[in-house]
C-alpha cells in the first residue's frame, strides 16, 4: 500500500505533481493531450482563425492545405458550405471540454458521497443503494442517454444531464468497494477511539484516502463524457445544429466524404487522439496507484 | 487508590457462533495503575479491551455485564455520550502504528485534529501543545516530525508519536492492545518504558494487553492471565510469578524459553 500512500501525498505539492508526471510515459503524454485540449477549448474563441459559422459557399471542399489545391488560409480544409474545419475543430473541442468536465464534476459530486457513505456506514443504507445501482447498470448507458434526449431535447446541458444520468454509477460503485477496505484499517479505528463521529471519519479519514482513486476514475469518466457527446451529436441527438461539435462533423463529413475525406476523418482523429490519451491517463495513473502493479516493475 | 473501572461478568458473542467469545470476566483497574491482560491469541483479551470503548467489530455483541468507568455503566450511555469519553477520558493505542496512523495526512494535521477536537486549542496554540506532546515521548527535532507523514517515520517513531497523541487530551484511562507487537525489541522497550513514564507522570491507569508473560511481569503492577474468554487467575505482578496456581498460568511460565536451558517440550492445553 505504499504506493497508494506516496500517491496521496504527491498530489498535494506542485513539484510533486510534475514529479508524478516525469515518472510514467503514459501520465506525460496523456496529461499533455489533456492540457492540450483544455487549453484549446477554453481559449478557442482567440484561438480560431474565422467564424466556425461562417459560410463562403464558393470555396467549399477545399483540402487540408499539404495537399494540392489547398489554401494556407485554410489550414484544415473546409467543408461542404465553405465553413473553415479548423475553427470549428477548435470550436467542438470547447463543447467536449464543456460537457466532459461539468458531466465529471457532476458524476463525482452525487457518486463520491454516496459511495463513501454506503461503504462506510454499510447496513440497510448500502444495501439500498446498491440495489438501485444495479438496476440502474442493467440499462446501457448509451442507450438510456438516447432515451433521455428524445424525452429532454437536444441541447448541451441536456446532453450532460443525460450523461450525468446514465452514468453516475461508475463513482458510486468504485468508490464504495475501495471505502470497504479503508474503514477496515487501523487509523479507522484509531479514529474511532478518539471519539470522531461517523461524519468526521469520513471527511477527514475517508476521503482523503480515496482522492488518488477519484483522479483515476475522473479520466475515464471524461473519456467517457467525450465519447457519449460525439455519439450523440453524431445521431443528430446532441448539442443544437449552430454550436460546432465533433459529433455532428463526422456526420456532416460521411454525407459529403467523396468530394472531401478530410471533412470526416480530422475530427474523427481528434475523438480518437483525446478519448485513447485519456484512457493512457487513467491507465498510468492506476498503475502507479495499483501496488500489486508496481511491484513487478 | 480507589476503583477507576470496573468490569462485571461481561459477556461478549459473535454473530453464528454459539459460544460467548468473553465468557464472565470481571475485573477492575485503579488509579493510575498498569493492569495486564495477558493470553494467548483468541483468548478474548483483544475485544475485552474494544468493549470497553464500545468499539467491538460489527458482528460482536456485549450481551451481559457491566462496565463501570468513574461510576458510571458505559453500557447504558448513548452513542453520542460515548464519543465523549472516547479520546477525552478512555483512549487506545492500537497495535500496528504503521496503520494507525492516517497515510494521507502529516503527523501534525492528524495530532492539531486531535487537539481542536477535545481541547479547543488552534493554530499556533495546537502547533506548539504538538511540539510539548512530541518532546515528551522522546522524539528528537519534534518539529521535523511534524511535517513528516507516517510513512516516513520508523515503527518505533511511529508508535511514540500514537502515545503522544493518546496521551496528549489527559486521558484517565488508556487501553494499549499489543502495543510492543510489531517493534523489535529494544524499540518495545523503549516504548514500555515511556508508558511506565508515561503513567507516573500523568497518573492515567492503563490497560495493557499482550500476549508475551515477560512483558507485562516487567511492566504491569497486577495481571489477569486470559484463556478461553475467561479469566484464570488475577494477581499482583510479583505474585504471579512466585506462585502461580493455574496449571495454564505454570504452562504460559514455562513456555517462555530461558537463555541457557534446552528448550522443552511446550505443554499443550487439554
Amino acid at each position: 500500500m505504499l504506493s497508494l500512500e506516496r500517491f496521496g501525498e504527491q498530489l498535494k505539492s506542485t513539484r510533486g505533481v510534475l514529479k508524478l508526471l516525469a515518472s510514467s510515459k503514459k501520465i506525460l503524454f496523456g496529461f499533455a493531450v489533456l492540457l492540450a485540449l483544455v487549453v484549446t477549448g477554453v481559449f478557442a474563441p482567440w484561438l480560431s482563425p474565422f467564424d466556425p459559422n461562417e459560410q463562403t459557399l464558393g470555396r467549399a471542399y477545399l483540402p487540408p492545405f499539404w495537399l494540392s489545391g489547398g489554401d494556407a488560409e485554410h489550414l484544415l480544409g473546409t467543408d461542404s458550405l465553405g465553413r473553415d474545419i479548423l475553427s470549428r475543430l477548435i470550436h467542438g473541442a470547447s463543447v467536449a471540454v464543456y460537457v466532459s468536465v461539468t458531466a465529471t464534476i457532476l458524476t463525482a459530486a452525487i457518486g463520491v458521497p454516496l459511495g463513501i457513505a454506503s461503504g462506510y456506514l454499510r447496513g440497510r443504507f448500502d444495501e439500498a443503494v446498491m440495489r438501485v445501482v444495479d438496476i440502474w447498470m442493467s440499462f446501457p448507458p448509451v442507450l438510456l442517454a438516447i432515451t433521455l434526449i428524445s424525452i429532454l431535447g437536444t441541447g448541451i446541458n441536456n446532453v450532460i444531464l443525460a450523461i450525468v444520468v446514465a452514468d453516475w454509477t461508475r463513482f458510486t460503485r468504485v468508490i464504495r468497494s475501495e471505502v470497504l477496505n479503508i474503514r477496515e484499517r487501523d487509523f479507522i479505528l484509531a479514529a474511532k477511539s478518539i471519539g470522531f463521529s461517523p461524519l468526521q471519519i469520513m471527511r477527514h479519514e475517508v476521503l482523503p484516502n480515496v482522492l488518488p482513486l477519484i483522479s483515476i476514475i475522473a479520466t475515464l469518466e471524461m473519456s467517457v463524457a467525450i465519447t457519449v457527446e460525439v455519439l450523440l451529436s453524431y445521431a443528430g441527438l446532441g448539442v443544437k445544429a449552430d454550436t460546432p461539435s465533433w459529433g455532428s462533423m463526422i456526420a456532416d463529413g460521411l454525407s459529403y466524404f467523396r468530394l472531401n475525406p478530410w471533412g470526416m476523418l480530422i475530427p474523427l482523429a481528434a475523438t480518437i487522439i483525446v478519448i485513447l490519451s485519456l484512457n493512457i491517463l487513467g491507465d498510468g495513473l492506476r498503475e502507479r496507484l495499483d501496488p500489486r502493479l508496481t511491484l513487478t516493475r | 487508590m480507589s476503583e477507576l473501572l470496573s468490569v462485571e461478568d461481561l459477556k461478549i458473542r459473535f454473530q453464528g457462533q454459539d459460544s460467548n467469545a468473553v465468557d464472565g470476566v470481571s475485573f477492575t483497574v485503579r488509579e493510575a495503575e498498569i493492569m495486564g491482560l495477558v493470553g494467548e491469541s483468541g483468548a478474548g483479551k483483544s475485544i475485552t479491551g474494544r468493549s470497553v470503548l464500545r468499539l467491538l467489530p460489527p458482528n460482536g455483541r456485549i450481551v451481559g455485564g457491566r462496565i463501570l468507568f468513574k461510576g458510571v455503566d458505559l453500557l447504558s450511555l448513548s452513542e453520542e455520550e460515548m464519543r465523549k469519553i472516547r479520546g477525552k477520558e478512555i483512549t487506545a493505542i492500537q497495535q500496528d502504528p504503521l496503520s494507525s496512523l492516517n497515510p494521507a495526512f502529516r503527523i501534525r494535521d492528524q495530532m492539531v485534529d486531535i487537539l481542536k477536537m477535545h481541547l479547543g486549542l488552534k493554530g499556533k496554540e495546537a502547533e506548539e501543545y504538538s511540539v510539548k506532546m512530541l518532546e515528551e515521548v522522546g522524539i528528537p527535532n519534534p518539529e521535523v516530525v511534524l511535517r513528516k507523514f507516517p510513512h516516513q517515520l520508523s515503527g518505533g517513531m511511529c508508535q511514540r508519536v500514537m502515545i503522544a497523541i493518546a496521551f496528549s487530551c489527559n486521558p484517565t484511562l488508556v487501553i494499549a492492545d499489543e502495543p510492543t507487537t510489531a517493534l523489535d525489541v529494544i524499540t518495545q522497550a523503549l516504548v514500555v518504558n515511556l508508558m511506565k513514564r508515561m503513567k507516573e507522570k500523568h497518573r492515567t491507569s492503563i490497560i495493557f494487553i499482550t500476549h508475551n508473560l515477560a512483558l507485562a511481569a516487567n511492566i504491569c503492577d497486577r495481571i489477569a492471565v486470559m484463556r478461553l474468554g475467561k479469566i484464570v487467575e488475577m494477581k499482583p505482578t510479583k505474585d504471579l510469578f512466585k506462585s502461580p496456581e493455574h496449571p495454564y498460568t505454570l504452562a504460559l511460565l514455562e513456555a517462555v524459553p530461558k537463555v541457557g536451558r534446552r528448550a522443552s517440550k511446550i505443554r499443550g492445553g487439554e
